[in-house]
């Protein structure tokens, strides 16, 4: 059994983004001019954004993903939702880094309950309770669609995360780029925050790729163990019809996804 | 002895001395002093850190995708 077309695009898609962070390095610390009022630590800022980005389209993802498979059952859904979570909560956790450092010598503090950053941490631990879901939850399949629901769920803070800057009194800056009469950055400044937005894109994209063949892989093999044939397991069936005779304790429904 | 212990202690005030002199200029230039350079530091770290961890994670998954595999 190989990663095939999946392993081959996420080599194509992980590879040009580790090229564009490389890139981005070279940007940031030889190439774009230094922000005149913060210094050097807004430099922090090229992979903060980008993190954030990426944690927003993963989770995204989850809830697309979650509430697709709430309809149609499809296991491949599933293992969509599973890979993008698992890179929402490495991104999540990198803008939670970030921002302090940055915010120690910005704001002389690591940490302050405005809107922005609770919510942040907020989203954090829904995701975190989507994988302790997974994991506690003894039926296999309850297990995915209570996932599925806390998926949704989390994805809902995600606008709240964005306009928490607007609607309330915020220590965390206004937005440079998503404002209605345009980008309010220095032009160099903006393409090198393109560039790493591109950049952590496209290397997240290859990742989950990867990450999402092997949920597949994990799941065809315990479906042919459950089975006890060598035959292929079916693509992406609905997991209850996929293995009638199998029994509910072992069946792919039993397939390890974490 | 002496001689190779004085080479030691010239290098290493040099190596000291002279970082230490610059960075007293980068204290006065820059907002953050030297804890804005350490925190940008440690910043990119964790991006790599974090982002190699997982790509490691999955990569160990697969080996035992692949084990079970061939067993």
């Amino acid at each position: 059994m190989q990663l095939g077309r999946i392993g081959i695009s996420a080599a194509i898609l992980g590879g040009l983004g580790v090229l564009g962070t490389l890139f981005l390095h070279w940007m940031v610390f030889f190439w774009v001019p230094t922000e005149a009022t913060m210094g050097i630590v807004q430099r922090i800022f090229y992979i903060h954004v980008p993190s954030a980005w990426v944690a927003f389209l993963a989770f995204g993802i989850v809830a697309l993903a979650g509430a697709v498979y709430l309809w149609l059952g499809d296991e491949r859904l599933d293992q969509t939702a599973l890979a993008a979570a698992e890179g929402g909560m490495i991104f999540t956790t990198i803008v939670l880094i970030t921002g302090p450092l940055w915010a120690v010598i910005a704001w002389g503090t690591y940490w302050t309950w405005e809107p922005r950053l609770t919510l942040t941490l907020l989203l954090w631990f829904i995701y975190l309770g989507y994988f302790l879901v997974r994991r506690t939850t003894e039926n296999p399949q309850a297990a995915k669609r209570f996932a599925a629901v806390v998926g949704i769920v989390g994805a809902v803070n995600i606008p709240l995360i964005h306009v928490s800057v607007l609607w309330f009194r915020s220590l965390h800056p206004q937005p440079v780029v998503l404002k209605a009469e345009g980008p309010t950055l220095h032009p160099d400044m903006l393409l090198t925050l393109m560039v790493g937005l591109l950049s952590f894109t496209l290397l997240f994209l290859g990742i989950f790729l990867l990450r999402f063949g092997v949920a597949r892989m994990e799941y065809e093999i315990a479906y042919r163990e459950a089975r006890g044939a060598p035959s292929p397991a079916p693509s992406g069936s609905p997991a209850s019809p996929a293995a009638p005779s199998s029994p509910p304790s072992a069946g792919p429904e039993a397939a390890p996804s974490e | 002895m002496f001689k190779s212990l004085r080479s030691i202690l010239l290098l290493g005030v040099l190596t000291l001395g002279v970082p230490a002199s610059l960075l007293a200029q980068m204290e006065e230039v820059t907002p953050g002093g030297m804890e804005a350079y350490r925190n940008v530091f440690i910043a990119y770290t964790v991006v790599w850190l974090l982002v190699g961890g997982w790509i490691l994670s999955i990569s160990r998954r697969l080996n035992a995708v692949a084990k079970r595999m061939d067993a």
